[in-house]
């Protein structure tokens, strides 16, 4: 999935740019063109002046499924595509939240919020030398971004009072949008625009050419696609694709991303992504300096970073993650056992639950430390959060757990597990993923926990795709997965959105996929009122109070209880590579600012 | 034997078909297909959805979408990937050489040590060499080929080796042909050859040995000892060359793995052959690429075991077609 899902911390931290400036002469890397107005990126992602040339090697933990981020959900191809061939319009600083520029150079917006105008970076070149303009990010927005037939379309985000923004090009270095109410998060979309070439896919796009299918246009830059057609206006552009090997990127010489030190970047001549799907063999070549940078789960660090006590040529991270995917437990509210979804309807029920799992014993055995008390939905990282409500999440106390599941008139029969006044054990069935999964681990924590207040719990390992598919199904009791997670908060309004398929642990607001909206909960109601506010709301103190609101009711309705938020960032990198540091606690790694010693 | 040879590939065909179909309905019976995983992005509309379903013909009736499958195949289409959206018979090209050079490289490490050994142990039984021979056997037969490799790769890392996983360092991946690649592959194809073969051997020893063992009491092979044959020619002539039989049908029906190439150690090792792929293919419900996998597989098994027969028949006048 798209930036919602991806967990890539090296990735998150490629957008620190510094804004406007250009601060001296830039000077041509190796074989490369400087265009007339390069993007100085700043001292975030660059602390030392780097030297040209060498190879850096990372790792792709699976083949890309194309090369066509809009034709596909494949994180392998956003690892490869985004950030190093493909440029956003904006970027989005992934510690401030600051809004920064990319293909973008400046924006702003009508009194209304009704109009936003973007001006373009004048002479910026595709890899294949050709001029990139306007009509590339009118092609990017009508055939992919608000295209509902291209699969990494996001037509819902661009759709904005029940209608498509539209997008017009008065000249060939300024993009206007139209709304048709102001949206106080709009400007935040455009961080998720990696423009796409119009002169090289306007073929494959049935709004340029009649004749093409959208599933021509899903197809194309797939990976029998010659690596000479796929261009973009990054760093790198695509040398090689060796199927299930490695993804060879090499320097874009139009590159019009340059370092306060006055070098066009990137600094590698050539970033090898080798694909490889074990673990454990990603730490084995890593030790055999076969990889420049990797990055690790919590028992992988434990290892290599006692290895690198021990005198070992590599640094082992430790960084926070703003934005990791919280993992919580969702109950259903229409479970096929009547005892069961009242209880679970019941906020003091999911209290209750949430107080009586052991988090410390979650983030020490499963996450060996590495990891946080649950903060809930809002990451702290973000503008959003309020840190009113972070007493609300992660309360281990089992003797007021017991509490107020007896003031439920839950009592506890003679084998210690609590019965429903009719008589009935509590009991459900908690799906999860398997596989040995940090999911997994945490079923059992909770399911042993749970035992201890008299709930019994009978846990089921399933598949990732059944287990999505029995969740969005409605076909479960309790569910425990990671919801993902996002810098952009308002990406979660379609989860709240009466009717629709996200708010899996309550679907009988659906009836025939169409709102029902009189069996939702006044929370319910009250929650999605304040995300169509803040569609509407631009001034931030405005928004803040809405965002205070939403974290009210999450806190006090606990609509998904959290066991943990797993915020650290854990990276090896080896001695000889330079620009890998952390700064305020985040890791900087930018692909384009790595260089070899 | 080309009438029979005909007859059985013709026989192929029908069992082709049952075998797609009773595939493509177990495929169909399993919960959840390619979108499911789409289901909990936000990003993926219902719309969108609908449009991909559309897209991928799923939704047809089931019955349509294998007969429009079938059909492909007639006409030499064998249908498209849902992940890669490309013509599945170029992603299993792209492959096909690699699994074949790795399982073909094991799989004869094995018969040439397999073999040797069955036959040294089944003429020297209840030696010491004997006993240390099936002892290793039994232990290369316990020890998962997983285990095998994880070990491998300790050992290469302790050793301070720059060759572990994959089938070529970086470098070399897709570079022209040269001793120094030569020498890189070779120091990368042992420990896959190794985790690969070394459980195969144990159990073909033990088959060889056994055999040898029976053979070597037949009267045959009395009578041609009492006839004064040298010692060489009754072992090889007459008793290795019966004791052989079995392993004709145990390589005919070994033509599909050597296709498929070990999952679990191209996983651990990194090696990029057909098994992983196949296993991605059925987790994501990649519909066409696992039945096409599927029939691909079922026709080198109906293969193997057809040059198996024209082999054995070969080998053993008692055989005939008739």
């Amino acid at each position: 999935m798209r930036p919602m899902f991806r967990a890539s911390l090296i990735a998150a931290a490629l957008s620190a740019l510094a804004p406007f400036a250009l601060a001296k002469t830039v000077v041509a890397g190796p074989g490369g063109q400087v265009p007339p107005h390069p993007l100085i990126v700043g001292h975030s992602t660059i602390s030392s002046p780097g030297r040209y040339g060498g190879t850096l090697y990372e790792v792709l933990g699976g083949a890309p499924a194309t090369f066509n981020i809009y034709g596909t959900l494949n994180p392998h191809t956003y690892t490869v595509m985004m950030h190093n061939v493909l440029s956003p319009l904006i970027r989005e600083n992934p510690v401030t939240g600051a809004l920064e520029p990319g293909l973008a150079t400046s924006w702003s917006s009508s009194k209304g919020g009704l109009k936003y105008t973007i001006h373009l970076r004048r002479g910026v070149r595709w890899s294949d030398g050709a001029p990139f303009s306007a009509q590339d990010v009118i092609f990017t927005m009508r055939c992919a971004e608000e295209n509902p037939a291209a699969q990494g379309n996001n037509a819902g985000a661009f759709t904005i009072g029940g209608k498509t923004v539209a997008f017009s090009s008065p000249n060939p270095y300024t993009v206007v949008a139209k709304l048709v109410k102001p949206d106080g998060s709009f400007l935040r979309l455009l961080n998720e625009v990696d423009v796409i070439p119009k002169h090289v896919l306007a073929a494959d796009c049935p709004f340029y050419n009649p004749k093409a299918t959208n599933a021509q246009f899903n197809a194309a830059w797939s990976i029998n696609t010659p690596p000479k057609d796929i261009v973009g206006t990054g760093p790198f552009e695509l040398a090689k694709y060796v199927p299930g090997q490695e993804v060879v990127l090499r320097r874009n010489p139009y590159s019009f991303y340059a370092s306060t030190y006055g070098q066009q970047l990137p600094y590698a001549n050539h970033l090898t992504y080798l694909i490889v799907k074990s673990p454990q063999v990603q730490v084995a070549m890593f030790e055999s300096k076969q990889l420049s940078l990797l990055g690790l789960n919590a028992s992988q660090f434990s290892t290599l970073k006692a290895k690198q006590v021990a005198g070992a040529p590599f640094q082992v991270l430790l960084a926070k993650n703003p934005y990791p995917s919280a993992l919580a437990m969702y109950f259903n509210y229409n479970d096929k056992h009547p005892d069961l979804a009242s209880l679970f309807s019941k906020a003091r029920f999911r209290r209750a639950v949430g107080e009586a799992i052991d988090y410390h014993r979650i983030i020490d055995q499963v996450f060996h430390t590495l990891a946080a008390k649950p903060v809930g939905w809002i990451s702290p990282a973000s503008v959003d959060y309020s840190a009113k409500y972070r007493g609300d999440y992660g309360k281990y106390d089992p003797a007021a757990a017991k509490k107020l599941l007896a003031s439920l008139g839950l009592h506890p029969g003679s084998s210690g597990i609590l019965h429903f006044p009719d008589g009935k054990p509590v009991q459900f069935t908690l799906i999860t993923y398997g596989h040995n999964s940090s999911d997994q681990k945490m079923g059992e924590v909770v399911q042993a926990d749970l035992a201890k207040v008299g709930i019994k719990v009978n846990l089921k390992l399933l598949n990732f795709s059944l287990l999505i598919q029995q969740s969005f199904g409605g076909n479960f009791d309790a569910s425990l997965f990671g919801f993902g997670s996002t810098p952009n908060n308002q990406f979660r309004q379609p989860i709240w959105q009466p009717g629709g398929s996200l708010y899996f642990w309550h679907l009988s607001d659906r009836v025939n996929k169409k709102a029902d909206p009189s069996v939702m909960f006044p929370w319910e109601r009250a929650l999605y009122k304040d995300f169509v506010a803040l569609d509407t709301t631009t001034a931030p103190a405005a928004r803040s109070a809405l965002w205070d609101k939403i974290q009210r009711i999450y806190a006090q309705e606990q609509p998904a209880t959290f066991l943990v938020w797993p915020d650290a960032a854990l990276s090896a990198v080896q001695s000889n590579v330079g620009n890998v540091f952390i700064r305020g606690g985040y890791l900087w790694a930018a692909n384009y600012a790595l260089y070899l010693k | 034997m080309f009438a029979f040879a005909l007859r059985r590939i013709l026989s192929m065909i029908p069992v082709l078909v049952v075998v797609s179909a009773l595939s493509f309905g177990i495929v169909q019976l399993t919960p959840g297909g390619f979108l499911t995983q789409y289901l909990a992005n936000p990003r993926v509309s219902p719309r969108t959805l609908h449009l991909l379903e559309v897209q991928y013909g799923l939704t047809k009736p089931v019955w349509v979408q294998y007969l429009d499958w079938l059909g492909g195949i007639l006409r030499g289409n064998f249908g498209y990937s849902f992940l890669y959206q490309v013509p599945v018979v170029s992603l299993i090209g792209q492959q096909l050489f690699w699994t074949f050079f790795i399982t073909l490289l094991a799989a004869a490490f094995t018969w040439l040590v397999a073999i040797p050994l069955g036959v040294y142990t089944g003429l020297h039984p209840n030696t010491p060499f004997d006993y240390v021979a099936n002892f290793l056997a039994y232990l290369a037969q316990a020890v998962p080929d997983f285990l095998i490799a994880l070990l491998l790769i300790y050992f290469l890392l302790l050793t301070g080796s720059g060759d572990v996983g994959g089938i070529l360092s970086a470098q070399y991946i897709g570079a022209p042909l040269s001793w120094a690649l030569v020498g890189n592959l070779l120091a990368h194809l042992w420990p896959a050859i190794l985790a690969i073969g070394l459980p195969g051997i144990g159990g073909l020893t033990r088959v060889m040995r056994a055999n040898l063992l029976d053979v070597l009491s037949e009267p045959y092979v009395q009578t041609a000892r009492a006839k004064g044959l040298a010692n060489r020619r009754v072992v090889w002539k007459h008793a290795v060359r019966n004791a052989v039989n079995p392993f004709v049908s145990i390589a005919g029906l070994s033509l599909p793995y050597l296709f498929s190439g070990s999952l679990i150690v191209s996983i651990v090792l990194n090696l990029p052959t057909l098994g992983p792929f196949l296993y991605q293919a059925i987790l994501n419900k990649d519909l066409y690429v696992v039945m096409d996998m599927l029939l691909f597989y079922s026709f080198l098994l109906q293969l193997g075991n057809l040059i198996a027969d024209l082999l054995l028949a070969r080998l053993d006048p008692r055989i005939s077609f008739a």
